[in-house]
């Protein structure tokens, strides 16, 4: 497997047992230095918040759920435009989805920054063509 | 009674026309007249045609939009939630398999969320199931004494009562009414889990249940001092089907409580509001007419 060219791989998931095994791909296809799961969106945001802080280096990439109780993914998108950080260029944001809805995919046309928006199960195909986004 | 205009008519007809046409004109009148009559007799039982087709239209309309709602609400449940748990038993399994030399300690974490996936799976399902058996059958109309629903809900919810210590306070101006056993049943059931389920961290879980009975109703109303719920933000998702307000592994159930209670008042002809205060608690009323 290639060198690791990511530095942070963040996981946002309310489902724990996705975390599992999304964290335990990433780690065994050795492409990363890190990886981190939450399946409080809310906490993952604030998480990823203090990654991106002012003088922070190191390419991160989010997998997030769009579906979520209470809070969505699109919803943790907004509040990472509202803070200016949604188009940090060390940022790799992915959409993470079991439901192939049309409704989920016309509002995406609202977030640009959406690089990828892929089917569940991840796996390792899926993450070698997100490799392309890292130098 | 005929008016100035009438008599200038008939006097010009009368001047213009020759006698032995008159009675043949006046033949012609009240055959038209007649005819009018019937036009007038036909084109209201065309509008009143109308009209009822237009309200059953409307209804099957209304029917229709209900079950683009339904299926909408199921194709996410089945798609979102259920292939998610299918996904995530799959990827179990084949963690197992890979790693079946590896380490028992390993082994065994894999194991335990093979069993939460199991389980989730089994849930979302009942779920599913619970939906669609309650759209598929007519509703039942067996009626039950207040006392008896009383006892069904504390004997369905028992468990959980004790076990967060809750405190439930009953109120039933005559427990000998006679009551529709489904709905009723459907909603202390749902309305006391869900507010223990989603009792204050800070206090005791206390419920309040008032059922009253009219010459024209069957009031229940169900307050808790609850977490409460931001209606604002969350109040359209309510009734929604597979849809939780809040996460946490604590929360079981994959959303369907009050969609499907909802349904069972709407068929019984009644109504159900929610009010609530975040940190306060929540009240619901049901009224369904007799």
């Amino acid at each position: 497997m290639s060198t690791k060219k990511i530095d942070l791989v963040l996981l946002i998931d309310d489902n724990e047992v996705t975390n599992y095994y999304n964290s335990d791909l990433v780690r065994s296809l050795g492409i990363a230095h890190d990886v981190r799961s939450f399946t409080d969106p809310v906490h993952g945001l604030e998480f990823l918040t203090a990654q991106l802080a002012p003088g922070g280096s190191g390419w991160i990439l989010l997998l997030c759920d769009i579906r979520m109780p209470g809070y969505t993914g699109f919803d943790l998108l907004t509040e990472l435009e509202d803070r200016d950080l949604a188009e940090t260029p060390r940022l790799v944001v992915c959409l993470l989805t079991s439901s192939n809805m049309v409704r989920d995919r016309e509002e995406l046309v609202k977030f640009p920054e959406v690089k990828a928006f892929l089917q569940k199960p991840l796996d390792r195909t899926l993450l070698d063509g997100l490799l392309a986004f890292f130098p | 009674m005929k008016d100035q205009r009438s008599r200038t008519l008939e006097r010009q007809v009368r001047k213009h026309v020759p006698p032995e046409l008159i009675p043949v004109l006046q033949a012609f009148l009240e055959s038209v007249e007649r005819s009018y009559g019937h036009y007038e007799q036909d084109r209201r039982l065309l509008m009143r045609a109308m009209e009822i087709s237009s309200e059953e239209l409307n209804a099957a309309n209304a029917r229709l939009q209900d079950n683009n709602e339904f299926l909408a609400g199921l194709h996410y449940g089945v798609s979102h939630d259920l292939k998610n748990q299918a996904i995530n038993v799959n990827g179990m399994i084949s963690m197992l398999r890979r790693d079946i030399g590896a380490d028992r300690d390993r082994l065994l974490t894999t194991l335990t969320f093979l069993e939460k996936a199991g389980a989730q799976f089994e849930r979302t399902v009942r779920d599913v199931l619970l939906v669609s058996h309650t759209e598929m059958h007519p509703h039942r109309s067996d009626l039950v004494p207040a006392g008896a629903l009383r006892q069904m809900a504390e004997v369905d919810l028992g468990f959980r009562i004790t076990g967060a210590r809750a405190q439930l306070h009953w109120a039933i101006d005559d427990e000998a009414q006679l009551w529709p056993q489904e709905p009723f049943r459907t909603a202390l059931s749902n309305l006391l889990s869900n507010g223990i389920k989603y009792h204050h961290p800070g206090r005791t879980p206390e419920l309040w249940v008032t059922m009253r009975a009219t010459a024209c109703a069957r009031d229940l109303c169900v307050r808790d001092n609850g977490r409460g719920i931001d209606l604002d933000r969350d109040g359209e998702k309510l009734f929604r089907m597979f849809e939780r307000l809040s996460s946490g592994r604590d929360q079981e159930g994959s959303g369907v409580g009050l969609f499907v209670l909802k349904k069972l008042i709407k068929r019984a002809g009644g109504t159900i509001t929610l009010d609530s205060t975040p940190d306060t608690g929540t009240t619901v009323h049901i009224s369904i007419p007799r």
